[in-house]
């Protein structure tokens, strides 16, 4: 937008202060994110938005079919859930993008709200049934032509179909799970000077999933309040899922506080890392994590 | 268990195609302001990943930077795939076109690859795929096939035993070796081979493969292979396989082959390779597949619809482009 037209480059490191970064720290950080975990890597975007600040090759990171195996109504049910690996962490506090001023609200411990979310009424998945009818009847409308005579389906003894993506849970209410894939990306956000992540989901089929269908993997309090619908600044697409970051600087801050009084010091290279624990809170289901735990 | 169990034929997991959304936008953009009808093939390029999740299919992705040249390939996991896009301008054309002569088209393309020796240099030029669709722009839906061409040489496959983790086959220093030698290779190297004898242990490129027949001692092939089941390899190490085959067909000592089915991951900060899979294979060839010129053989690999039949996929996108539907999400 505007604002961020306007905002001026982030110059100096004002990490360890405000736990806000600039570009050259966040490339430095993403470098040690690709490092460590490789399902990681950097993308240049569309070339005609490259952003001038951030090397032409470097503009945004991506990770791509992370599963999700469940929706976040099922967490309720499942006590193992351990989502939270930032240890030593009290106070990051995750709130509404709109909010209404009460600042109990605003430092609400990561832990504490995992805990609390609640079941995502399952409101929508009667009429998800019905679009599915409709999808189908459309498809056979003028794909049947396609059938093909016998000639394409010759006897192939050494082929096997993709593996079908099965859950790892049975919620017993609903049946199977379908699991589904999520590919991240993580831009830098000029005007809140921190890490942004992006979500765009997909089916089982691999089709990409609606707004509606991916609000059943953000967790209840985020849901259109901290995720917000936005333009991708490297790629041309229509509005994306992401997190909003106008937090994002405070709970940085409030970890590396927590860090320092236990007498160590974080370093701006495991922004991206750290940044990947904590916004977990927002997408529990979606395993993305493969870097190893942080013990302060 | 049976006492006289029948050869178990190797099968191949067919690569799931994964195009994201952003380039199905790229290539309206495309077609708009570029091909217009110009309805020739395109060359694009996707890639596909070692270091998925054992619970997710093996996919080949197509992203909005398939149109892209200059492509830089630096991703550790994943390896590159060349491809072809045909875009028609009207469904009935993407609808009688001849399915089948394209798949061949495709075949022979690899067959001459393989019998020329250029993929033994190249051997991830063995891994492509053809992308054939019709794009209706003003509904913003997409009706797409992939064909992920492999050549059905030899005859068969078989297993001579149980597929084992690398682990259980392989010290843990000849493991690290492998997966020493696997990242340090161009990702153009898809495969490569391992060749011991009683007193060594060595890695050798793919286009050592002619020189090391006349060896004594024994020939392993790795392929960096993306699937994630137990039993089978990914589509990659099908045309691999072809290659090998290939080469050694005048060569009744290497028609026992070990396979190398190589995974990678990363789990909790480390890139490893302990999943992967070897297998002991025999190679089945027919009389005619072990002549001096072998015939070209025929070529399969379109992917199944969500249903499983042959038939065309389609996306719907216009949720995400109606501009009033766009108006109601905004927060």
């Amino acid at each position: 937008g505007v604002a961020e037209f306007l905002a001026p480059v982030l110059k100096d490191s004002k990490f360890r202060e405000t736990g806000v970064i600039t570009p050259e720290e966040f490339v430095v950080a993403g470098d040690h994110l690709v490092h460590h975990c490789p399902t990681w890597h950097w993308s240049a975007g569309d070339s005609a938005k490259t952003k001038p600040y951030l090397p032409a090759d470097k503009q945004f990171l991506i990770t791509k079919n992370v599963p999700c195996y469940r929706r976040c109504r099922q967490l309720e049910s499942t006590q193992d859930e351990k989502v939270i690996e930032v240890e030593g962490d009290t106070e990051g506090g995750w709130v509404d993008t709109h909010p209404d001023g009460t600042e109990g609200n605003l430092t609400r411990s990561m832990t504490s709200k995992m805990d609390k979310v609640t079941i995502r009424q399952a409101a929508t998945s009667g009429k998800k049934e019905e679009d599915e009818d409709e999808d189908d009847d459309e498809e056979a409308g003028d794909m049947e032509d396609f059938a093909s005579s016998g000639m394409l389906d010759q006897e192939d003894a050494a082929i096997v179909a993709p593996a079908p993506m099965k859950s790892k849970l049975v919620d017993e209410e609903e049946g199977v799970e379908q699991t589904r894939t999520y590919d991240l990306h993580i831009t830098y956000d000029k005007y809140y000077q921190t890490p942004r992540l992006w979500l765009m989901g997909y089916n089982e089929s691999r089709k990409p999933l609606s707004v509606e269908e991916m609000y059943e993997d953000f967790s209840a309090e985020h849901v259109r309040k901290t995720i917000t619908m936005e333009s991708h600044p490297h790629l041309n697409l229509p509005p994306m899922a992401s997190i909003h970051p106008c937090r994002h600087a405070d709970v940085m801050k409030k970890i590396i506080q927590t860090v320092a009084e236990g007498g160590k010091e974080l370093d701006v290279h495991n922004y991206l890392v750290i940044f990947l624990k904590f916004v977990q809170a927002v997408i529990p289901t979606i395993e993305y994590d493969y870097t190893r735990n942080f013990t302060f | 268990m049976d006492d006289k169990p029948g050869p178990r034929v190797l099968k191949f997991e067919l690569f799931a195609s994964c195009v994201s959304v952003d380039f199905w936008m790229t290539l309206s953009k495309k077609k708009l302001e570029t091909f217009g009808l110009d309805a020739s093939a395109k060359r694009i390029s996707g890639s596909y990943t070692t270091g998925n999740s054992s619970t997710v299919s093996s996919r080949l992705d197509v992203t909005y930077d398939a149109f892209d040249d200059e492509k830089q390939h630096s991703h550790t996991l994943t390896y590159p795939a060349e491809g072809k896009l045909l875009l028609f301008n009207t469904i009935e054309a993407f609808r009688d076109c001849d399915k089948q002569q394209l798949a061949d088209q495709e075949g022979a393309l690899l067959w001459t690859l393989i019998t020329s020796g250029e993929a033994l240099e190249h051997p991830s030029m063995l891994t492509n795929f053809f992308l054939a669709g019709y794009a209706d722009l003003k509904k913003h839906v997409y009706r797409y096939w992939f064909l992920f061409p492999a050549v059905v040489y030899p005859d068969a496959l078989v297993h001579e035993s149980e597929p084992l983790e690398i682990t259980k086959i392989f010290s843990k220093e000849c493991v690290e070796n492998i997966s020493d030698f696997s990242h340090r290779l161009s990702h153009e190297q898809n495969a490569f081979l391992i060749h011991q004898d009683d007193a060594s242990f060595e890695l050798f490129h793919l286009r050592d493969l002619p020189a090391l027949l006349s060896k004594t001692g024994k020939i392993t092939l790795c392929v960096c292979d993306g699937s994630a089941q137990k039993d089978n390899p990914g589509w990659p190490a099908r045309n691999i396989l072809a290659l090998y085959a290939y080469y050694v067909r005048s060569h009744a000592q290497h028609h026992r082959i070990q396979l190398v089915s190589l995974r990678k991951r990363v789990l909790n900060g480390q890139t490893d390779i302990d999943h992967s899979i070897v297998m002991d294979l025999r190679v089945v060839f027919t009389p005619d597949q072990i002549r001096e010129i072998p015939q070209t053989p025929r070529t399969v690999g379109w992917e199944r619809d969500e249903k499983g039949r042959l038939q065309p996929r389609m996306v719907d996108l216009s949720s995400q482009m109606d501009p009033q539907k766009l108006a109601e999400q905004a927060v």
